[in-house]
């Protein structure tokens, strides 16, 4: 038989990987262990094609150590086969390249020098994510100040552009405010000042549409129900129950209660206030003595 | 150089035509200031009693006022003109209530004015901010640049403008009445509307869901805010074509 005859190699890479793969896992057993082993004795290049994935496995990991009984089956093979038996008992039982081949200290130095590299890849991911978070940190630190003075300054102009003379301004401010809510309290008391005090009914009027999205916010509810009666403007009223009856929380009912009950609002305006009302409060049940 | 600012120049007062037909019963007075600056713009404040007021755009730094006394009028009520920096007050007493005025105004002027009683405001060939208030009475603003800040109470609110503003916001508020805008046709703008009823009559594509309440539609690129409340009116949006007069 010749090497390249009996070359399981030759015949098929799947049927060399699954021998060497039972081999590896210690059930190479038996005939076809024996084939294999002897196989590997007369064709040099599984030999070193197994050598080599054993060495990186051993290197990896300790291997699995052959059972007694499995030493015992290999040497019997060896001395059927009429090899020494000092050569065969001191050979190894898994196959692998003769000694010949091998530098000394050879696994001493692969699993040092494995290890070297599992410590070095493990020093360099350390020392990439130390290196990186020092990058990251005071960088993404920076951007957050940046961003917190863009706010800022935003806020500033925002705050400036709302005592604008021109009431397009105020009015564009207004709604800067409407479309980066929400707003810290200083924007948040900037507009209910709006309210209040601007001279543009169409300022007034944006400020209130603001104003009902943040009845949550404390206070806003009295400032509403003050300027019901500083200010006492028909179509700033109309305007302002319309958007609460859309709310309908018992924030917004407050503030029609009182545009209702307050004698310095327009009569008209107190109906319609009434009727929204009457609309967004469910029907009262009468109580036992009522009924009586 | 357009005709009345010709006869303005070479006589040195606004053109009689200008207030219309004016009967011999009444005569028009009239008040004159100059502005500190004149190759600035100028701003003009006002509130007015309850006036039918008109206010026009001339090629002239100075603002003048002027005003028809009725053949009833005992004399006494002067409109007063004042100048501080360019910033211009004009006070109308009660005792003017009733009359018609007629501003002349730089080309570059923004004006802030109410009128507390019944009366139209009509504006014409300005550049600037407007800022316009009126209870009883329509408002009217014809080939206008920049930017509108309107609002009417029992009245309705027409505009046309040449250009609009990018950095303001325009805003046309009525409780009873209707709305309509001309607006250049190239038009980018967020329109923001509040509506009580779905009347609209529209050039433009607006994107966007309409709907009763509030809700805003994006024509073009959005520039431009424009906002829109009516309690009921109709809405009207024209694309107004370049160099032409929009019909009514």
């Amino acid at each position: 038989m010749t090497s390249n005859d009996s070359c399981l190699h030759a015949r098929s890479c799947t049927y060399f990987d699954v021998l060497h793969r039972l081999e590896l896992d210690g059930d190479l057993v038996g005939e076809m262990g024996q084939r294999w082993l002897e196989h590997l004795d007369d064709c040099e290049d599984c030999r070193v094609r197994a050598q080599d994935e054993r060495g990186l496995l051993e290197a990896l990991a300790p291997g699995p150590q052959l059972s007694e009984s499995r030493h015992e089956e290999i040497l019997g093979a060896a001395l059927a086969r009429g090899a020494d038996p000092i050569e065969v008992r001191n050979r190894d039982p898994r196959p692998r390249r003769p000694r010949r081949w091998r530098p000394a200290g050879n696994r001493r130095m692969a699993a040092f020098l494995t290890a070297a590299c599992v410590v070095g890849v493990l020093l360099g991911s350390m020392m990439e994510r130390q290196l990186r978070r020092q990058d990251e940190t005071p960088a993404a630190v920076e951007l957050e100040a940046m961003r917190q003075e863009v706010r800022e300054t935003r806020q500033q102009l925002t705050l400036a552009q709302m005592r604008d003379p021109v009431a397009s301004r105020r009015l564009s401010a207004v709604l800067d405010v409407q479309r980066d809510s929400p707003v810290d309290d200083t924007v948040l008391a900037a507009v209910i000042s709006r309210l209040q005090y601007d001279p543009s009914v169409n300022v007034r009027l944006t400020a209130v549409t603001f104003l009902v999205g943040q009845l949550d916010r404390p206070g806003v509810v009295e400032q509403l129900i003050a300027s019901v009666d500083r200010a006492p403007d028909p179509l700033l009223h109309l305007a302002l129950i319309d958007r609460l009856a859309a709310v309908g929380t018992s924030g917004s009912d407050t503030v029609l209660r009182a545009l209702r009950d307050s004698s310095r609002v327009d009569p008209e305006v107190r109906e319609h206030a009434a009727r929204q009302l009457s609309l967004a409060e469910p029907a009262t049940p009468l109580s036992p003595s009522k009924r009586s | 150089m357009r005709i009345p600012a010709l006869l303005s120049q070479l006589f040195g007062v606004l053109p009689l035509a200008f207030l219309g037909p004016a009967g011999p019963a009444d005569p028009v007075a009239s008040v004159r200031v100059a502005p500190s600056y004149p190759d600035q713009a100028v701003r003009l404040v006002a509130v007015f009693p309850g006036n039918i007021v008109r206010v026009v755009g001339h090629e002239q730094p100075a603002i003048e006022v002027r005003w028809r006394s009725p053949a009833t009028d005992r004399g006494g009520a002067v409109p007063r003109l004042s100048e501080d920096r360019n910033d211009v007050l004009l006070e109308v007493g009660a005792e003017g209530k009733g009359r018609d005025i007629e501003i002349a105004v730089p080309y570059h002027t923004s004006l802030s004015l109410k009128n507390q009683s019944a009366g139209s405001i009509t504006v014409t060939g300005l550049t600037g901010n407007q800022e316009i208030e009126s209870r009883f009475g329509d408002i009217l603003l014809e080939e206008m640049s920049g930017s509108a800040v309107l609002a009417a109470y029992h009245g309705s609110l027409k505009a046309t403008f040449l250009e609009l503003d990018d950095d303001g916001a325009n805003s046309f508020i009525t409780y009873r009445g209707d709305i309509a805008l001309h607006l250049p046709a190239d038009l980018g703008a967020t329109l923001s509307l509040t509506l009580d009823s779905v009347s609209i009559d529209s050039d433009f594509i607006l994107e966007g869901v309409m709907k009763r309440g509030p809700s805003t539609h994006r024509i073009g690129d959005g520039k431009a805010r424009i906002d829109v409340t009516l309690n009921g009116g109709h809405l009207t949006l024209r694309a107004r074509a370049e160099g032409r007069t929009p019909p009514d």
